[in-house]
Parts: structure tokens; sequence; C-alpha cells
């Protein structure tokens, strides 16, 4: 369970000071599926940011399963990012001189509870690639593949921990209507196959079509919406 | 994890690699170089020193006084007698005591060689012709039992067994082995005269005028002349002058002087063992007289050998900072192109030390292959110096093997140097990743 507390952030940029989230507060149970929407600039990857323990609030909390996730120290913090958190970024985020392969172990490798060997670790990344469809691509470097091959390998990265919760930041934002109605539809089938708690931000009406929740957020503001036309109205 | 990483950031920045890499196979090559040139000098000198005396040798000699002191010193100066000798030769850990005399007059050579004849100033030493034998050329068949003095030594004075059969036989004169370098290097190139060897100059005769210079024919009176003839060639000698039999030198100076008391200008002492040589040498300082041994010298050139390596390594330490900051730079160039290399990593829960690892590692295995080539060119470089030096030198008689000299701890320090002063030189870059913050990294 998800809980965000009177959360607010503020970025300090000179002597201005932007305020992104203002007094937040919202709860996600585990295993649902969430969709944020809003407007660009209107703080929704700064929520996502905050959730997934990228960034920490000026002010408020932000619990994971009962624990604080602002104000754990780096190790803490990099352990709840690496096993807690799988991550999607809309540019995707894959290392450019690493090969898909490569790119898919990393959370693997910064495992340090698991001290899985090599052989494991190669193990499981193949199994993953076959899994994602993307076994004759493993050895190309980002450059080489479609953005919709980018995005399946960067959804395998986040899911080989096999994390309790999903971040997907804009994830077809970058793609073409197709690919990206085939990587949504990848999500959903995900989060239906491990009933993980996923959270996505998107400007996707359609995807939102498919949300139990949707959450708006407009100039740092939360609005909840419980069903999807209540939100299109 | 971090071997396979740093492997991959290495070879994707290849020409920056190879360029970083160059610095400090350049530091690491002349490290090596100027080790090697420093052991190889060292051990020749060693093995000169060494080989020419045993470490159980201990000479002494009157004590030595220097500048405006030696006037007013002159008459305190303790004189090796037969007496203090006996002494000496009872001391302990002392095997062996040999004396040598010197002819206290001017003495000038002749010499004909080369169909010509050279006429120069000398000095006569003598030592017991036991004490020469096995550096005599056929030693072992020239030195028979027969003791009748050559002409001119005295009748009687042969308690020293001495060498030369019969009174027609010249002196067995042994000279320094060192002289035909001098005269091959010195003489022979500005006098356009050719190159000797031992084997030219064995045997030939030396014409001994006594109590004469050929640079101020006016002093002194000329005595009788010496036959003496080339018998040997030694290291124990004097490097400047013709060594005769003890018993010879002692006659003539009693020829030109009736009232002689025999005195040595030096004693050559055997000592039981090496260990001992510093015990015996101080008990020498006690009695008023020098000592020189050869491990006294080995001492000195290991001092003076200390400070051109500090020296040569100080060199090479400064070509190696200055690639060390060559890395600093190249890593701190590095953090600011792979922000976002990092930035994934740490969304993907890389802790600091893991991206400070990261960065510490490729530090090391850039540092490990450039020490290893570097040593390698080190290696190879020497090798090639080594052969132009070798064939450079001229034909010394002691010729060293090698004027470069490898050593296993050289190479070993050379290779933990590159990579110590690697990872030390990516600290600061490194610290100034792991400081990024993962979206502040990202973008």
């Amino acid at each position: 369970m998800i809980k965000i507390q009177n959360v607010t952030k503020t970025y300090q940029t000179g002597t201005d000071s932007v305020t992104a989230l203002k007094n937040i507060s919202l709860q996600i149970d585990s295993g649902e599926l969430i969709i944020i929407v809003g407007p660009s600039g209107s703080g929704k990857s700064t929520l996502l940011h905050l959730i997934g323990g990228l960034d920490i609030p000026t002010e408020g909390e932000i619990l994971v399963n009962n624990q604080k996730i602002n104000g754990l120290k780096d190790k803490p913090l990099s352990k709840y990012r690496n096993r807690e958190i799988g991550f999607v970024f809309q540019d995707f985020h894959l290392a450019p001189h690493l090969n898909l392969a490569e790119n898919i172990k990393l959370p693997l490798l910064f495992n340090k509870g698991k001290k899985l060997s090599p052989r494991t670790i190669n193990k499981k990344t193949a199994e993953i690639i076959e899994e994602f469809n993307l076994t004759d691509r493993r050895l190309h470097l980002p450059s080489q593949i479609s953005g919709g091959q980018k995005q399946r390998a960067a959804i395998a990265r986040a899911l080989i921990n096999k994390p309790k919760i999903l971040l997907a930041d804009e994830p077809t934002g970058n793609l073409d209507s197709i690919t990206g109605k085939q990587i949504i539809g990848l999500l959903k089938e995900i989060h239906r196959k491990n009933k993980m708690t996923m959270v996505i931000v998107t400007h996707d009406k359609e995807i939102a079509k498919s949300a139990e929740r949707i959450i708006e957020i407009k100039d740092g503001v939360l609005v909840e919406h419980n069903k999807f036309n209540k939100f299109t109205n | 994890m971090y071997l396979a990483l740093a492997k991959k950031n290495l070879l994707a920045q290849k020409t920056r690699t190879i360029l970083t890499m160059a610095g400090i196979v350049i530091g690491i090559a002349s490290l090596i170089v100027m080790m090697a040139l420093s052991e190889g000098v060292k051990q020749a000198v060693f093995k000169n020193v060494a080989g020419n005396s045993p470490l159980t040798q201990l000479t002494v000699q009157p004590s030595q006084t220097v500048g405006f002191l030696r006037l007013s010193a002159q008459q305190n100066t303790q004189k090796i007698t037969p007496e203090i000798e006996a002494k000496i030769a009872t001391l302990p850990h002392v095997t062996s005591a040999v004396p040598q005399i010197k002819y206290d007059n001017f003495a000038a050579a002749q010499i004909s060689l080369l169909n010509q004849t050279f006429q120069t100033d000398t000095m006569i030493f003598g030592v017991p012709y036991e004490y020469l034998k096995d550096d005599l050329a056929g030693a072992s068949a020239s030195a028979n039992t027969a003791s009748s003095p050559a002409a001119g030594t005295a009748p009687g004075a042969t308690a020293t067994p001495t060498s030369w059969a019969s009174p027609s036989e010249p002196y067995p004169a042994v000279v320094s082995r060192r002289i035909i370098d001098l005269y091959n290097f010195t003489l022979a190139p500005t006098g356009n005269l050719p190159q000797l060897t031992e084997k030219d100059l064995l045997g030939t005769e030396i014409i001994i005028l006594p109590n004469y210079s050929s640079l101020f024919p006016n002093q002194g009176q000329a005595g009788k002349t010496v036959r003496a003839k080339i018998a040997g060639f030694s290291d124990k000698v004097e490097l400047v002058g013709i060594t005769l039999p003890l018993e010879a030198v002692k006659q003539l100076n009693l020829e030109h002087n009736p009232a002689y008391q025999p005195t040595y200008s030096k004693l050559f002492l055997t000592i039981d063992k090496a260990e001992n040589v510093e015990a015996v040498s101080k008990q020498i300082t006690g009695l008023n007289l020098a000592s020189a041994s050869p491990q006294a010298e080995i001492k000195i050139i290991e001092d003076n050998f200390k400070v051109i390596t500090i020296f040569l390594s100080l060199i090479s330490l400064i070509i190696l900072i200055v690639s060390g900051l060559m890395i600093a730079n190249t890593f701190l160039a590095s953090v600011s192109e792979r922000k976002y290399e990092i930035g994934i990593m740490r969304a993907l829960g890389a802790t600091r030390g893991d991206i400070q690892k990261l960065f510490l590692v490729e530090a090391g295995l850039l540092g490990f292959i450039s020490g290893i080539i570097g040593i390698l060119a080190g290696v190879a470089l020497s090798l090639i110096l080594n052969k132009f030096a070798l064939n450079a030198l001229p034909a010394l008689t002691q010729k060293p093997d090698s004027l470069f000299i490898q050593s296993p701890l050289t190479l070993g320090i050379a290779l933990f140097l590159a990579i110590t002063l690697s990872v030390i030189f990516a600290l600061i870059p490194s610290f100034r990743a792991a400081r990024l913050q993962p979206l502040e990294a990202l973008g």
C-alpha cells in the first residue's frame, strides 16, 4: 500500500520557487492500477518520482507498506528503488553503450541482497528477454532498435527484479499509436498476471478508459475520479 | 559486475582511453628504464668492487690528512712499521697480513713497445711474491723454489719466496689490469696508437731507472738500472706504478739510503669472516691508522646509488603525476558525459558507493592495462638501450654483461604505482559522480 500524506514539492530556481505539488494526500492499495492524468507541468511526473524515491518531497510523507520513503538514507533508498519499484520512462532511459541484454540485467547487478551468480543473472535475463520477444535483439544497442522494442526492453528491465510496484511515466509518449497500444496492452497483461500495483502517468484517454481509478492533477492539486466518464465529463 | 561495466565503458571511448593510457604507459616505461639502468650500473660497479677484492679484505694505510692540515699533521702520522704490522697480524679475526712497501725516491721506467721506446716516471711498489703468484701468467710454472735473487738484491733477503729462476732473469713485474683500459681509452686514441691487450704486454721488458725522473732529469742521480719483465696483471696492485717482489724494492731503498728502516705503505689484511671486517677496521682506527675495505666502498656506492635512484624515481614520479592529472581530467569530463548513464543506474538501484566503485574500478583497470603495457615497453626499451650501450661501451677488461637489469620487485612496484595512482586521481571525479542525484543526472 502506498500512502501519500500532505505532500508538497517546491523547486527552487535561483530566487524563484515553483510549487509542483500542493499538499497532496493519496492512498493506493496493493494490486491497484491507477492512471494519473493532467496537462503538462501539472506535477504528475513529480508525484511518480516521489513515489519511486527518485526525488524527495519538500513537505509531507510518503509511506510504502508502512515504510517512510522520504528521509531514507542512500543505501536503503537505493535498495527500495532496486527491489520494490520498477520504473518505465517516456524516454526509455537505456544506457546507450550497453546492449539490450546488458541494459535489462542492470537491476539484477545492483541487487546485492540476492547475491546472484553471473550464471543465474544471465539465465534470468535470457528468460525475460524471451518473454518479451526480444531474443533476436538482445545483442543490439538501443540505437539499433525501434521505439517499441526499446520500451519493451525498458519494461523487461523494470520487471526483472520482480518489484511490487511498477511506475510508468508516459510509457507511450515517444511511440506511434499502434506501438503505444501494444505497450499498454503489455502493461495491462502484466498487471493482470502479476497483480502488482501499477501507476501510469499518461495523456492518452484510451489508456485512461481501462483504469480502475483515475487521478487528475491540475496545477499541483489532486482531483480524484472514480470512473472514466466522470473524468471525461 | 564492476569490472565488466568498466571494460564496456573504456571500450566505448577507445580514443580517449588510449590517450589517457599513453601518459601512464610513458611514465611506467620511463620508470622501468631508469630503475633498470640504476640497478644495472649499481650491479656492474658492485661486481667490479667485490670482484676485485673479496669482502674479507681490509687495507691498512697511514692516516691521511688533506689540504692545509697535511703539513702540520704529517709529523704525527702513524707509520706502519714491522712492529705495528706484527701487532696487526695478531689482532683477532686477522688471518693474514701482507705488507706493501714503496720505493721512496723518484723512479722512471723505460719500455720498448710497438718499435718505440717510451720513458715515463713511475712509482715502484713491493709485495711478497706469494701475494701475487695467482695473478702471474703461467704462475704455477714459473713459481719454482729457486730462490736466487736477481742482480741487485741483497743476499739473504730471500725470506719471501721469489719466483725468478736465476740472477740473470729480470724481476717479475706486475701491473694493474686497469692500466691497459686507461691506455686504450686515453693514450691510444689521442696518440694514434694501437690498442693493446694483456697478451701483447706479457713478457715485455721494463728498464727501471731508480732515483731518476724523466720529468726532472736534473734531480737526483740515476742509480743502477734494474730489469723487470711484465709477468702478470692484477687487480690487487696499485693503479699507477710497477709492483715488484717485496725484497727487491727493499733492496732498492737500501741502495739509495743505507740507513733505510723499512716501513710499509700498506697492509693487505685477510679477515676470517666478512662480518668481522668492521670490528677489525675499528681496531685499526684505534691504532691511529686508516683502513679501507670493499665493504666500506660498497656502502658508499650504495649510499650514492640511493640518491641517484631517488632522483630517477622522482623524475618518473613526476611523469606519472602528470599522467595522473590527465586521468583526473579525463574522468571529470567522463562524469559530465555519463551523467545520463549515472542517472539510469541510480534510478535502477545503484547506491552512491556503486557509482563510485564503478569509476574507481574503471580507473584501476585503466591503470592495470597501462601498467602492463608500460612494463612491457620499459623492458623492451631497456633491452634495446642495453644492446646499444654495450656496443658503444669500450672493450673494458671488466665490461659488464648488462647495464639494464630488471628486478621483479621494480616491475611489481611499477604495476602497483600505475594502478594506485590511477585510482587516487579518479577519486575526486568518482565522488562527484556518486553525489549526482538520479533526477538531476537523468536531466
